[in-house]
């Protein structure tokens, strides 16, 4: 009878080289145990969700498996095609008779839980609270999912901020909310923590001012390729180069055309004030500008020097300049 | 007879001057309460609608509470909807959806649900951002003063 066994168990393990060889696909368990009430439904479903933007979408494709929950509340899922590398997911239960795609978000019925899962995962859960169903969920051997759940318990607390507290304990709350969202998604050694985190802070991609920090923290995992750290930089406000070459040359045409037309004003402004001078004047002028004195103007024209004086006067006040230096600059 | 009718129509005259001035006390004590109104009942409906669409609910500065509940079903198409403070800070999104060409017709639901005590003072402002989207949003809101 034992022989039997023994060549039965053998033929099993020649026709599994596979399994003898240590290279079978592996297989990730999901698994746990969830107390519900009996409006749920008894059916339990996996969703793959690509990037953090997607975390509130739901589609019937987006849905990867389902697992029934037995009547102790036990459910167990058994996948051999999830990457390598950690991937986000989502359970999800329904209400009886609801549409199997169906989220609620907030209150007593939501619905969902996320969780980090890779193709070694080995996961297993239980919830303590009934209504909602995941409000509190611990896990056990994944301390990547039991960090990710405490971001989801400070956004639950963010919530129950928001619904039970006056504006200014509010004020205080969010602040200290802020501090723990930022400090984990600086010091996290898992990547979807650490981007969970910083996707619900106020460091997130789409203040520009943050971008400093960023850049730090992007410069960090620059090792890890990740979908979603792609997905979530290519959000990121980059400095627009182009912008900035456009904003120099309307600068230079401005300032072309301001400097253009000061010139054009100035001797336009010459040529209509020396119309102003008489002939003699004029004549003057011109020996002014090469730096004569009033005795060589009076030996030049053969006039007098109270003359000389007097027509001075006259081209100042015509000019409206103040001296001899002032008719010299008048190039 | 006539002395019974007399009794009659006396104890029923003392019953409707009690009932009328309790009635009028509940009047009194009811106005020192919150009041709850239904602010905002809407319901629309898609029809391989891709127009966005925009509600607003505006909270008044004595409100203490606001209940918003969004619920949408997607038969076709994507429907994105969020949700916005008056500070214009997004306070909630979510999108359901079929596949576009999708031939089978599965039903998508996405419920969104938000209470507030002490709410900002402003215009709160919902989302509407359908994509060839068919189905049906209903919107409850609720404010107490």
């Amino acid at each position: 009878m034992l022989g039997r066994y023994v060549i039965v168990f053998s033929i099993c393990f020649i026709l599994n080289p596979m399994s003898m060889l240590g290279l079978e696909k592996s297989e990730v368990e999901i698994s746990g145990k969830l107390t519900i009430d009996d409006s749920w439904d008894s059916k339990i479903y996996l969703s793959h969700i690509p990037t953090f933007d997607d975390m509130y979408l739901m589609s019937n494709e987006m849905i990867l498996a389902a697992a029934t929950i037995d009547s102790l509340g036990y459910f167990q899922f058994h996948l051999d095609f999830l990457p390598k590398s950690d991937n986000l997911y989502r359970l999800h239960l329904i209400k009886k008779g609801d549409s199997r795609a169906t989220l609620i978000i907030g209150g007593k019925n939501e619905n969902h839980l996320f969780i980090i899962a890779n193709s070694e995962s080995n996961l297993e859960l239980i919830n303590t609270s009934k209504n909602p169903p995941f409000r509190q969920v611990s896990f056990m051997r994944s301390s990547s999912n039991s960090d990710f759940q405490k971001v989801t318990q400070l956004l639950f607390f963010a919530d129950s901020i928001a619904s039970e507290s006056s504006a200014s304990k509010r004020a205080l709350l969010e602040s200290e909310l802020q501090k723990d969202l930022q400090l984990i998604a600086d010091t996290s050694n898992n990547l979807l923590v650490s981007l969970y985190a910083l996707c619900n802070s106020d460091l997130n991609s789409r203040n520009p001012s943050n971008i400093e920090f960023l850049e730090t923290y992007f410069s960090k995992w620059d090792n890890t390729d990740s979908e979603y750290l792609k997905a979530f930089r290519s959000e990121l406000p980059v400095k627009d180069q182009s912008s900035n070459s456009y904003l120099l040359v309307v600068t230079i045409v401005l300032m072309s055309t301001v400097i253009g037309f000061l010139i054009f004003r100035t001797r336009f402004k010459k040529a209509s004030d020396l119309e102003k001078l008489s002939i003699q004047e004029r004549k003057i002028f011109e020996v002014l500008q090469r730096g004569a004195s009033n005795q060589e103007i009076s030996d030049h024209f053969n006039i007098g020097l109270s003359t000389v004086k007097s027509h001075l006067s006259s081209i100042y006040s015509k000019l409206n300049v103040k001296s001899r230096k002032d008719i010299v600059d008048l190039k | 007879m006539k002395n019974h009718s007399l009794v009659l129509f006396t104890f029923l005259l003392m019953c409707s001057i009690t009932f009328y001035g309790q009635s009028q006390n509940n009047g009194v004590s009811i106005s020192n309460k919150s009041q709850t109104s239904l602010d905002l009942q809407r319901s629309i409906i898609l029809e391989n609608d891709s127009e966005s669409k925009e509600v607003i609910i505006n909270i008044s500065e004595n409100t203490i509470r606001f209940d918003l509940i969004i619920s949408t079903s997607v038969s076709g198409g994507q429907l994105l909807i969020e949700f916005y403070s008056p500070d214009n800070k997004k306070q909630g999104n979510f999108t359901v959806g079929t596949q576009l060409n999708s031939i089978k017709r599965e039903m998508a639901k996405g419920t969104i649900r938000k209470s507030l005590n002490e709410p900002q003072a402003g215009q709160w402002k919902i989302q509407i951002i359908p994509t060839e989207a068919s189905g049906e949003i209903e919107i409850q809101a609720r404010t107490e003063n």
